[in-house]
């Protein structure tokens, strides 16, 4: 074999197999490089293994068990608590941001009009019969229009929406199209006014005076067409609260 | 708790142990403290994946060089600390120390670069062998003897400096 400095380390240290072991024995007999190499080598692990241990810094057993006796409980706690304060965060920051709830609303209708029938709890074209219901159920409505153009009132249900909370939600229909009208019953953040597209539908939601209405269509024109017709009732509503 | 009494069992006794490698890996026994308690924080959470009767000194080891890391990389991004080296060791000398050539020997290890005072400490002060090293560093066996046998060449290129 011929001079192989790594492996004299290894042979030093007892860590090679058999085979290279007794190669690098029979080596060092007639090498005397490779023999320095390790008696030196030797010396200086001799002398690391003797440096004494430095002392321990007083009291630091102490602080360790005082460090692992006091923390253990966020440890589990943590791998937990933190997603579940994010998703929860997230949930309630979401909930009053005005584009999610355009989104959430739209999510809404379009489930509900792919369903047929409707999954209305109350059929009724009558503005009067469906306030009364919800207002049983504890939600005061706005007057809200029985027919506005071709789309006519049907029905309502208060619909679960992604945002941990149920609105009251009144369905229009016509032979073309539907709109779906919602109160939007938490804080959400929105000065007046949020036209936009989520989903292959429009979306208005419109604050008057503290309230909150929204309306999802697939058309534009339908959408405007409520928006028209509501704002002055939405005024007189939000005054009478 | 059964995870107390494990701890105090299977890891606490390996504390003077642990120290005396982070001491000689960071040169003062203050960062070696922050070292050693974090590594047995770290530890003790993980306790559930030590296996009883496998080598506890390496596995905290093996902690100890994640630990390490992370102190790097968060080092990286704040201003350089000042190394106690210029001023000798934190712990004092004995008088005897500095006859026998201690001191130089251990300036000498410090003077290493990371790599291979961390392969040398793990084999001749901790006395680990490659395999356990290996495992610690996350490199192959053969990268272990490299750096040893590196980190040797460069101290005894040191110490012979020092003496002549």
């Amino acid at each position: 074999m011929s001079c192989d400095p790594e492996r004299i380390t290894g042979f030093v240290d007892g860590e090679l197999d058999a085979a290279p072991t007794a190669a690098v024995a029979a080596h060092l007999e007639t090498c005397p490089e490779c023999r320095a190499q390790a008696e030196a080598e030797r010396e200086l692990g001799a002398r690391l293994r003797g440096l004494p241990a430095p002392e321990l810094p007083a009291g630091l057993e102490a602080r360790v068990r005082q460090a692992v006796r006091v923390r253990p409980f966020p440890v589990r706690a943590a791998r937990w608590a933190l997603p579940l304060a994010a998703v929860l965060f997230a949930g309630l920051w979401l909930r009053g941001e005005a584009s999610f709830v355009a989104w959430d609303l739209s999510r809404d209708h379009a489930k509900c009009f792919s369903r047929d029938p409707l999954p209305a709890k109350l059929w009724s074209g009558e503005p009067r019969a469906v306030a009364d219901w919800f207002l049983q159920q504890g939600t005061q409505l706005p007057a809200v229009p029985d027919r506005v153009g071709e789309l006519a009132l049907v029905g309502a249900r208060y619909c679960p929406l992604a945002s941990l909370s149920f609105a009251p939600h009144l369905y229009y229909r016509s032979e073309a199209s539907h709109v779906s009208l919602f109160v939007v019953p938490h804080g959400v953040r929105l000065d007046d006014r949020l036209a936009s597209r989520a989903r292959g539908s429009s979306v208005r939601l419109l604050r008057v005076e503290g309230e909150l209405v929204g309306i999802v269509g697939e058309r534009e024109a339908d959408v405007q067409a409520f928006e028209t017709a509501l704002r002055p009732v939405l005024a007189a509503w939000a005054r009478s609260r | 708790m059964e995870r107390d009494q494990r701890f105090e069992a299977e890891l606490l006794p390996q504390l003077r142990s642990l120290f005396g490698a982070a001491y000689r890996m960071t040169g003062n026994a203050h960062d070696a403290e922050d070292l050693v308690q974090e590594t047995f924080l770290r530890a003790y959470r993980a306790l559930d994946r030590f296996q009883s009767g496998s080598n506890a000194r390496a596995w905290l080891h093996t902690i100890l060089q994640r630990v390490r890391t992370d102190a790097f990389r968060r080092k990286r991004r704040r201003p350089e600390t000042v190394e106690l080296l210029g001023e000798g060791p934190a712990i004092a000398p004995a008088q005897d120390a500095l006859a026998s050539g201690r001191e130089d020997l251990e300036r000498a290890l410090l003077g290493l670069p990371e790599t291979f005072r961390t392969a040398v400490v793990l084999r001749d002060v901790q006395e680990l062998s490659y395999a356990e090293i290996a495992a610690t560093l996350g490199v192959p066996v053969g990268t272990v003897m490299s750096r040893i046998h590196r980190g040797r060449s460069l101290l005894r290129e040191a110490l012979s400096r020092r003496t002549s």
